[in-house]
């Protein structure tokens, strides 16, 4: 109950934080895509399935205050939940490479989608240009800010857990 | 949770097939909000609003230091503009005055004299780069319905896409989605308004289908014409910075530079009535 809670405000917070006070840090005309940075963490610190569960909702409140249709984010947050939540049995979650990584990985692959739905059908086949001006630098700004997200995202993790495991031990005889 | 982790793939499929039905039901223009979108815009919108106040009270007290010397010459020279916009003033009012008399004559109907306008502040902005959108703090129970014109300090900025009870989405005129049918004002010659994600980053915006033989250049004023279906004629947009011919031949495109600055935008206000709908002129002619 806690961790959903927390996880709603936790959705809720990055989403007014993106919309409103990141646009006065814009550099070169973007903002970070701090919503994917939690979706990944989420994924890599709970696995393939609360991880989708979390970039669902997660891409169902942007869709919902920022698209024109709903659903597109939501997918987008579904999947990328779910993939990066497969490395979970594998990986130590304190070692920061991984996270970095998917996000670089997952920043590309989200600008690309947008590209690719909202422009590349309406002719903009100018790609490489696209890629200079707007994905990459989000890519980059998204990156930067990878390590300090996911840390943050992981020290929520630990108390959440730890409050867990103390109902569990109350309720449970070992 | 155990039964999806024994089910994963039944969970994926499910997940993106209730993402599918919701992006093909929702994908068709002036799709009624929903109860979420209602709910959510209770609990977002007092939040966004607050946070902006917040930066926006910071961001002015930083600017207040920077701009100290630039504020005084500024204001020497708005000085000196406010002395000649008077006299021009006093002689617009003149023909203002000549007009309204020549108008009476030829018994035109000035239904568009006094546009009646809703003030309204800009609570958060689209988080993705490749749109331009915004959302203000007023919606349907203040009497606002899709496709109205929102103005900045100078000129139209952009519509009004959708309206919940509590907040709007405005789509601004550099938006790729956001298209405005205008005209130049010297010359009278038409085109359509076109939002470009390439022009986007320099808040510039394009105007297509001007007819090859237009006489439209460079620094003229365009406007919004009677053609289009929602904005009143003769609003402001901006200022033509260059003419480029198609590849076609038959027609060429202008950039705009749009009157109002659409970036930093903080305050708009919003004509509360559409113009150009069949059933809206119905209603304003009884």
């Amino acid at each position: 109950m806690l961790r959903v809670v927390c996880m709603s405000l936790l959705i809720l917070i990055n989403f007014v934080l993106q919309s409103t006070l990141f646009q006065s840090f814009a550099i070169l005309g973007v903002i970070p895509d701090t919503a994917l940075i939690l979706i990944v963490s989420a994924g890599i610190l709970r696995g393939d399935i609360e991880g989708a569960i979390f970039g669902f909702f997660a891409g169902l409140v942007h869709d919902l205050f920022g698209g024109y249709y709903i659903g597109l984010y939501a997918m987008l947050g579904f999947l990328t939940g779910y993939v990066s939540g497969k490395p979970f049995r594998d990986f130590f979650h304190d070692n920061y490479f991984l996270p970095f990584f998917m996000v670089v990985a997952a920043a590309a692959a989200h600008q690309f989608l947008f590209y690719c739905c909202g422009f590349l059908f309406t002719g903009k086949i100018d790609m490489l240009y696209y890629v200079r001006s707007i994905i990459l630098p989000k890519t980059n700004y998204t990156a930067s800010l990878a390590i300090p997200v996911y840390s943050l995202m992981h020290a929520i993790n630990a108390r959440i857990e730890r409050y867990e495991r103390s109902r569990r031990s109350l309720f449970k005889p070992t | 949770m155990e039964f999806l982790k024994k089910h994963k793939r039944l969970f994926l499929s499910l997940g993106m097939a209730v993402c599918l039905t919701a992006i093909i039901f929702t994908a068709s223009p002036g799709a009624t909000p929903t109860f979420v979108e209602n709910a959510l815009g209770y609990v977002i919108v007092p939040l966004q609003r607050g946070v902006s106040d917040v930066t926006g009270w910071i961001g002015g007290k930083f600017s207040t230091f920077a701009e100290m010397d630039g504020l005084r010459e500024e204001n020497r020279l708005l000085r000196e503009q406010n002395s000649l916009l008077k006299i021009d003033n006093e002689r617009l009012l003149y023909a203002e005055a000549e007009n309204k008399r020549l108008t009476e004559l030829l018994e035109i109907d000035q239904t568009y004299a006094a546009l009646p306008k809703v003030g309204a502040r800009v609570i958060g902005k689209d988080p993705t780069d490749w749109y331009n959108s915004y959302n203000i703090d007023k919606g349907s129970s203040e009497g606002l319905t899709p496709n109205m014109a929102v103005l900045g300090e100078a000129g139209l900025i952009g519509l009004v896409r959708e309206v919940y009870p509590t907040y709007s989405k405005v789509v601004s005129i550099i938006d790729d989605r956001c298209a405005v049918a205008v005209m130049c004002e010297r010359t009278g010659d038409w085109g359509q308004l076109f939002g470009d994600i390439d022009l986007m980053p320099q808040g510039l915006c394009r105007m297509d289908y001007i007819e090859s033989d237009a006489q439209i250049m460079a620094g003229d004023e365009i406007v919004t014409s009677a053609l289009s279906s929602y904005c009143p004629p003769g609003i402001l947009v901006g200022t033509v910075l260059s003419v480029e011919p198609d590849g076609n031949g038959l027609t060429k495109h202008a950039i705009i530079e749009p009157a109002s600055r659409i970036d930093r935008v903080e305050v708009v206000q919003v004509v509360n009535q559409l113009f150009g709908d069949e059933e809206e002129i119905e209603t304003t002619g009884e």
